[in-house]
């Protein structure tokens, strides 16, 4: 009896796979532009991050099919660092992709070093860390520092900075997805273009009664020296109290070398090797 | 007739598949998040399983009773509906491509759905004919689509409700399922 439900299953087993085999061989074909999105979605990279803002892959890859112009407008950041999978998808649309311009990546608008302000020994996430009298280092704006970006990052492009105690972003690992984005208690990771020339690495906000040179060895000391020096790429933000970029992509060379703190990081901008000599003196 | 109508309403809302036996909690709590989702998972609910009981019902009474293994009925099930749920996927996304963008992320979702599985075997179970069994399916995807779609509209106001912080999400959603399947049980006297 046991031997003949053994050969009934099988049956069971081979007559549903011939039903799905003549289904399939049967069938009509699905609509043009279906079939499209499927070769497409071949190419795409599949790992569903929602980045260029439809539901997963495979709704990206429809909306390429209908119109190719969506890979312009929203590209996947993903896949504009694999020139491969770039020029099978050249191919298929039949459009130029400048991929190198349109690669983004992530940055982290803390430079690290603040005090601690107590002992941390709880559950060793940033998000639950933050909600204990907003986190234990001194400033209250800083990267905690317990990796909660790390845990989504799919491409693991970030690390942690064992002596600045903040999380640093390798770029050429990072795809510029952004899940690390939503994921940060402290909202300071941005993506950005890569050829952005600069960016400001404190997050400092203005708070009565709180100088951030008490907490944090590198942060921004308002100065505005960066101002000062170059007025037309920056502007003072009085409510804010630190600087701002009123033309993004106007480098500011001077900014980055006269800030006292280094908090303008260069990001695209080409440093002389004098100013980088010159850092590192100062950390010292 | 009368009997038809009883086996529909005690599927449909006395032995809720969600509220009363606590089947198919997974897309209860995945899919009831926005109401036009939840009549989606729920249409994709009735068909399959409306498809599943009656293929199953030729199965258990044409096959399997006649060889006397009975006992092999809920893998031979599984192997079926989830075969079933293949083909009912292809059909749709060749033809009917304006239905496949409604239903079609959501018919892999069923493919091991215990609500199907369950469905197919309460119908043998309680000895159904195929007319029974093709209600008490219908019953169940109903009352499954119902109870998803009242879900989905509490919980698209519970967003914006003032709940304690630590409830905010899924506890209070869970509260919330505990009072509707209190709710539910004033349905008991009915059939």
């Amino acid at each position: 009896m046991n031997t003949l439900g053994v050969i009934i299953l099988t049956m069971v087993g081979f007559g549903s796979a011939i039903c799905i085999f003549i289904a399939n061989r049967y069938l009509p074909r699905e609509a043009e532009h279906l079939r499209k999105a499927e070769e497409i979605s071949g190419i795409l990279p599949g790992m569903n991050c929602g980045a260029c803002g439809q539901a997963g892959c495979f709704a990206y890859a429809q909306a390429l099919a209908k119109d190719k112009n969506v890979i312009v407008e929203n590209p996947c950041m993903v896949l504009m660092k694999n020139e491969d999978a770039i020029a099978k998808l050249e191919e298929k649309l039949g459009i130029k992709i400048a991929s190198t311009e349109m690669s983004k990546g992530a940055i982290i608008r803390c430079n690290g070093k603040s005090d601690l302000s107590f002992d941390y020994k709880g559950i060793d996430t940033c998000n639950a860390a933050v909600q204990l009298a907003g986190g234990y280092k001194k400033c209250p704006f800083g990267c905690i520092g317990l990796g909660d970006c790390i845990s989504v990052c799919p491409e693991g492009a970030i690390s942690i900075d064992k002596e600045k105690n903040i999380a640093v972003v390798d770029h050429d690992k990072c795809i510029g997805c952004g899940l690390c984005t939503k994921e940060c208690p402290q909202n300071l990771i941005e993506i950005v273009s890569l050829d952005l020339p600069q960016y400001l690495g404190c997050s400092y906000t203005y708070k009565k009664n709180i100088v951030s040179r008490e907490r944090c060895d590198v942060g921004c000391i308002h100065c505005r020296i960066c101002q000062k020096t170059a007025p037309d790429a920056l502007e003072w933000d009085e409510k804010k109290d630190l600087p701002r970029f009123v033309e993004k992509s106007m480098p500011a060379l001077d900014a980055v070398k006269k800030c006292p703190k280094h908090i303008i990081i260069p990001l695209a901008l080409d440093i002389a090797d004098d100013v980088k000599d010159d850092k590192k003196l100062s950390n010292n | 007739m009368n009997d038809l109508l009883a086996i529909f309403f005690g599927m449909a809302l006395v032995n809720n598949f969600i509220l009363a036996k606590f089947l198919g909690l997974c897309p209860f709590f995945g899919v009831s998040k926005k109401l036009s989702n939840a009549i989606s998972m729920g249409m994709a609910v009735i068909l399959v399983m409306i498809a599943a009981s009656l293929i199953s019902w030729v199965i258990y009474y044409f096959v399997l009773q006649p060889y006397d293994i009975v006992f092999m009925h809920i893998v031979i099930f599984i192997l079926v509906v989830a075969s079933l749920v293949q083909i009912i996927e292809m059909t749709i996304r060749r033809t009917n491509i304006t239905l496949y963008n409604a239903l079609g992320i959501y018919l892999p979702l069923i493919t091991t759905n215990c609500a199907v599985l369950g469905i197919v075997l309460i119908n043998v179970q309680q000895e159904y004919s195929i007319i029974e069994s093709l209600v008490a399916s219908i019953g169940a995807g109903v009352g499954f689509t119902l109870v998803l779609a009242i879900m989905s509209g509490i919980r698209e106001q519970l967003d914006l409700a003032d709940a304690p912080k630590c409830f905010k999400g899924i506890p209070i959603a869970m509260i919330t399922a505990m009072i509707l399947s209190l709710v539910f049980l004033a349905f008991g006297g009915i059939v």
